[in-house]
């Protein structure tokens, strides 16, 4: 056998379109071996998919966008974004409305409505120059418009990619994105919690086997508390710092786990008199302001709480207020 | 699609009556909808109950009694169990439209039919689902799919869609609305095409409406006018379907300054009015992507309303200033505060009474419709009345004697059993006679024990740990207490079922009457339906070029006239059942089921091919059980091609050729393997193998296997033992027939 016909099948293999080939190419654009501005271009037969577009918490200005001069963004058919936090969509209005951006971005009901009141505290809270300022409120607020929502289990297709999402836990309106390129299936969790809490469902375990599993490994590693023993650890530190006479500060991130904090709190105070006398206090405006999509989007979340809500809503605390 | 489809209408065909149809697909059973009227027609349920046995699976369209009241009866009397599909906002009203219903109708009226106990258990059989998630039928059912597609018309309505794996589709659209609406988006059937067949109806092909803009002002005007005059506005409407545009649209127009509305009260009446409303706010996601976006942007929900009251019984209203303009249920004055506030509020002029929908043919609100000019007409009023003088003795007395045939049950029960089951049977006791029924069997094993004639006696244990009788700590949390109080009061506002345990426990009969009742108020019809007008489905018909069409609900007339419209817009083939007619719409028109005979069955060599499925060669005829030979079989797997005239009814059995009669055929190969795994088969046979352009080389290169373009594999090379052993393995990864 001769050099020059072993090379033969090779140049073919690199003439062939990209719609033939059978390669399946998954690039990290961040959080490939770190922590924060999760960004992931998938390519299949020719297909483009960019699936979250968050910012590092720790950087600042364009320093903190994923590496995105590795990509073309008018070449990218579909934007999936998991769920709202600032390490997962953080970057979205950036990308829709500076960059030549032409897909489709798709994300749940709730993420979206959440989505708009916590990036435009983003912009108020970072304190650098505007002109280094990724976006400005207007960037977000026109980037509503070019976002379409999903909701959970419902079958979409956008250039012949099909994608329908599962319920992830983590927080309201997280999501696993299942993809379908030609038959292939690939499995995005983004961020998920396979525990059940007080409001939300644990992520489900999709019916269908995906042949791509991406899955986020953060604690991938490390064996949570039991949420029981978690939880009565919380409170009871809790409990003996006011019983003290004590103040305690819990800093949070204001959407999220804040809510299921909000609730075990409450709860707490419902099943001890001795402590009605301590006020709970949120002092977040985002909290407050999102309360309402909280109170709405409850399909989301867990039976408990839809069998709860047609009686009375449990995200109107009896002990908890907001901190004006 | 090679299935056989067969379509009956249970009811809805050839008339306007309410859906009901049952669809089969080879052997599964889709009962479609299942409407009952206002005046719980007795046949209709009859007839269902006999077929239900068959039925899989139901699917349900819209809340509202039209598409789903017989559900409670069927699940309740019938026993139905099998899954049921709806959208999440149609299990959430449908709940609120049968309450309302059975609570309307009980108010004045013996309901037999259901309780709301056949309610809550219908609604536990119910799947949610959410629009365009595709689920997979089980057992019969296996390679069907449905999907739910967005409807329009009422809050989660949908357009069923079954497809067959990858084979065409059946859609099932019924009173649709392609119109984008203040709270709902129109349909999405503008994006399914040339589906195999299509069921939908003709009740609004000859109808025209009104332009939105001109109902509209048409409405603000009649509401200015009476309420100006100092007169009340009723509008009649529904639980938990269309009221959610009438009560957004007129709280718009309360909003709006220039209406001058905002002087007069606006309520809704309605059994469940609140908690409609309160689930309607959790359910942005269904609405129109206008409301959404508003959500999303403003965070105020469209349905947290400013000016709208709610009132749930005549005394609520009557608390509320006049002049007043009430949303009350139901559309079709059958039942319901509309019919009591309609008899109370039409003698006066000034008043004004607004229709939304047409309803079932013969209902009051129907004949209003159609007779705008009646002024007066005879009325059957029932009314529900506390007992009184010597009936309500007579009540008292038939009481007590339950009650003392309850307890000498109850006794025999504690006498005749052991201590400790003894306190049991008390237990069951307590609740109802039901339970007691259950215990029947036990009872009568001991009946036979004797006993000895004595007082009843029964002795109250008290149980108890070492520190004396067992404390339950929540009785002393006065903190909790308080709570348990509140939750209690909650409970009693928001569950209908409790209300309605107060209303037993009051002795009540009900009555007829005949009244007259004379009609001064104006009456008025203003289409708030929500359904496409007949030019608008027939456009969409003909974008989406159905293969076959099957015509359901509607006069005779229209049913007609669209049909041949249909037919010659697209040349489909359009069906219109008439009841208790079969109708064969499948595809193929030369499939026919046969029946294997035992002998062939057991005679057939299986071979296995691919993942789950087996196959085999035969030779045979198709034979009538009466008839003789009809036609010649070609290949095995149930591909028949018969001669056409065979009958309908019996079905045909296939029979086996015997011996040297069989004609010989040449071998099949199937299965299509690929070379790659092929290769894998040799590497575990211990044959290395090595591909070069397209060319696998084995037994070091003395052998070339090469995919033909026709899709078989040539085998090439010396004669020797690897050919052969290679050509066992390649013959192995084939069913060879």
């Amino acid at each position: 056998m001769t050099s020059t016909t072993r090379a033969a099948p090779r140049v073919q293999v690199l003439n062939l379109p990209e719609e033939e080939s059978d390669e399946l190419k998954i690039t990290p654009l961040g959080s490939g071996q770190e922590v924060g501005r999760s960004c992931h271009f998938l390519e299949f037969k020719g297909k483009k998919v960019l699936l979250d577009f968050g910012i590092h918490p720790a950087l600042t200005g364009m320093s903190a966008l994923p590496f995105v001069d590795h990509i073309d963004p008018e070449q990218i058919d579909l934007m999936l974004v998991s769920h709202f936090h600032l390490d997962h969509a953080g970057g979205l209005p950036w990308f829709l409305m500076r960059t030549r951006f032409k897909g489709r971005c798709f994300m749940t009901h709730p993420t979206k409505a959440i989505y708009k009141w916590l990036l435009s505290d983003y912009i108020k809270v970072s304190n650098i120059a505007t002109e280094h300022m990724l976006y400005s409120e207007s960037d977000l607020e026109a980037s509503l418009n070019k976002i379409n929502v999903i909701n959970f289990h419902e079958e979409k297709e956008v250039h012949g990619i099909k994608f329908w999402c599962y319920h992830a836990g983590h927080v309201l309106g997280a999501a696993m994105f299942m993809i379908q390129i030609a038959g292939v299936k690939i499995l995005y969790t983004g961020d998920f919690s396979r525990q059940e809490d007080r409001h939300l469902m644990m992520a489900e375990i999709p019916q269908i086997r995906p042949d791509v599993l991406m899955i986020e490994s953060t604690y991938g590693v490390s064996i949570h508390e039991p949420r029981e023993s978690r939880e009565s650890r919380f409170t009871t530190t809790v409990h003996t710092i006011v019983g003290r006479g004590g103040r305690c500060l819990i800093p949070v991130f204001a959407l999220g786990r804040a809510q299921e904090l909000l609730l075990i709190l409450d709860e707490y105070w419902q099943q001890h008199p001795e402590l009605h006398e301590v006020p709970i206090y949120y002092a977040s405006a985002l909290a407050k302001k999102c309360m309402s999509v909280y109170q709405t989007y409850t399909h989301a979340m867990n039976e408990r709480i839809q069998r709860q809500i047609s009686i009375c809503n449990p995200f109107q605390f009896k002990h908890i207020s907001n901190l004006k | 699609m090679t299935s056989i489809v067969k379509f009956e209408g249970i009811w809805g065909v050839g008339e306007e009556t309410p859906h009901c149809y049952l669809l089969t697909v080879d052997d599964f059973t889709f009962l479609l909808d299942c409407g009952w009227d206002e005046k719980f027609d007795k046949s209709y349920v009859d007839r269902l109950a006999r077929v239900l046995p068959r039925v899989d699976c139901v699917l349900i369209s819209y809340p509202d009694p039209l598409h789903m009241g017989a559900l409670p009866y069927l699940v309740g009397r019938c026993q139905l169990s099998c899954p049921i599909y709806a959208t999440i906002p149609v299990f959430k009203m449908g709940q609120m439209f049968m309450y309302d219903w059975f609570q309307s109708h009980h108010n004045y009226d013996l309901v037999e039919h259901f309780t709301l106990d056949d309610v809550d258990s219908a609604f536990e059989l119910i799947t949610q689902i959410k629009y365009n998630q595709s689920i997979p039928m089980r057992g019969k059912g296996i390679g069907l799919n449905i999907s739910a597609q967005p409807a329009g018309h009422m809050i989660g309505g949908s357009i069923w869609r079954i497809l067959k794996d990858g084979e065409g589709d059946i859609v099932y659209a019924v009173d649709f609305n392609h119109k984008k609406e203040r709270h709902l988006g129109g349909c999405e059937l503008d994006k399914i095409s040339r589906p195999s067949l299509l069921i939908t109806d003709a009740f609004n092909a000859s109808y025209r409406q009104e332009r939105r803009r001109h109902r509209d002002e048409k409405l603000v005007a009649q509401l200015q006018e009476t309420c100006r005059n100092g007169g009340n506005v009723l509008i009649a409407t529904d639980t938990g379907g269309r009221v959610l545009e009438m009560t957004h649209m007129l709280e718009q127009m309360w909003s709006t300054r220039e209406s001058g509305l905002a002087a007069y009260s606006l309520c809704i009446l309605s059994n469940t009015g609140y908690h409609v409303i309160h689930f309607a706010k959790q359910m942005i996601e269904w609405m129109s992507e206008k409301l959404t976006k508003a959500f999303d942007s403003l965070r105020t929900n469209p349905f947290s309303f400013k000016h709208l009251k709610f009132c749930h019984n005549l005394t609520d209203l009557n608390r509320l200033p006049s002049p007043k303009v009430v949303l009350a249920s139901f559309p079709d004055l059958e039942c319901g505060y509309a019919r009591e506030l309609f008899v109370q509020w039409a003698t006066n002029p000034k008043n004004t009474i607004i229709l939304t929908s047409r309803t079932g043919p013969d209902t009051l609100a129907r004949r209003l419709i159609e007779n705008p000019h009646i002024r007066t007409f005879k009325l059957l009023e029932k009314r529900r009345m506390k007992l009184e003088g010597p009936e309500l003795d007579e009540h008292y007395r038939q009481k007590r004697e339950e009650e003392e045939q309850h307890q000498r049950i109850k006794m025999e029960e504690v006498e005749s059993s052991s201590d400790s089951e003894g306190e049991e049977g008390l237990e069951a006791g307590k609740h109802d006679i039901i339970v007691l029924h259950e215990k029947a069997g036990t009872q009568s094993m001991f009946r036979s024990r004797k006993h000895h004639p004595m007082f009843p006696y029964h002795e109250d244990k008290v149980r108890g740990d070492d520190y004396g009788e067992f404390i339950n700590l929540e009785d002393f949390d006065i903190g909790s207490m308080k709570e348990e109080n509140k939750e209690n009061i909650d409970i009693q506002i928001t569950y209908e079922d409790e209300d309605i345990m107060d209303i037993e426990e009051v002795p009540s009969k009900c009555v007829a009457q005949t009244v007259t009742v004379r009609v001064a108020a104006q009456v008025l019809f203003i289409d708030f339906e929500g359904r496409s007008d007949g030019e608008s489905i027939r456009k969409i018909v003909e974008a989406m070029h159905p293969l076959r069409v099957i015509l359901v609900r509607g006069s005779q007339t229209d049913l007609q006239a669209f049909a041949d419209n249909i037919r010659t817009m697209t040349r489909a083939k359009v069906f219109t059942p008439a009841l208790g007619q079969v109708v064969n719409a499948s595809m193929e028109s030369h499939i026919y089921q046969i029946k294997l005979s035992e002998s062939l069955v057991s005679s057939l060599m299986l071979m296995p091919a691919g993942r789950d499925m087996e196959v085999a060669w035969v030779d045979g005829y198709v034979s009538y059980p009466t008839e003789n030979i009809n036609g010649m079989i070609e290949e095995a797997d149930r591909q028949v091609i018969a001669s056409e005239n065979q009958r309908d009814g019996d079905m045909a059995v296939l029979n086996l050729i015997h011996g040297e009669q069989a004609p010989s055929h040449s071998p099949v190969f199937i299965n299509d393997i690929r070379l790659s795994e092929f290769k894998q088969v040799l590497s575990r046979a211990g044959i290395s193998s090595e591909f070069n352009a397209g060319i696998l080389w084995c037994a070091n290169g003395t052998l070339a296997l090469k995919k033909q373009d026709s899709g078989s594999i040539s085998l090439e090379g010396p004669l020797s033992s690897d050919y052969y052993e290679i050509r066992e393995l390649l013959y192995s990864q084939y069913a060879i027939l």
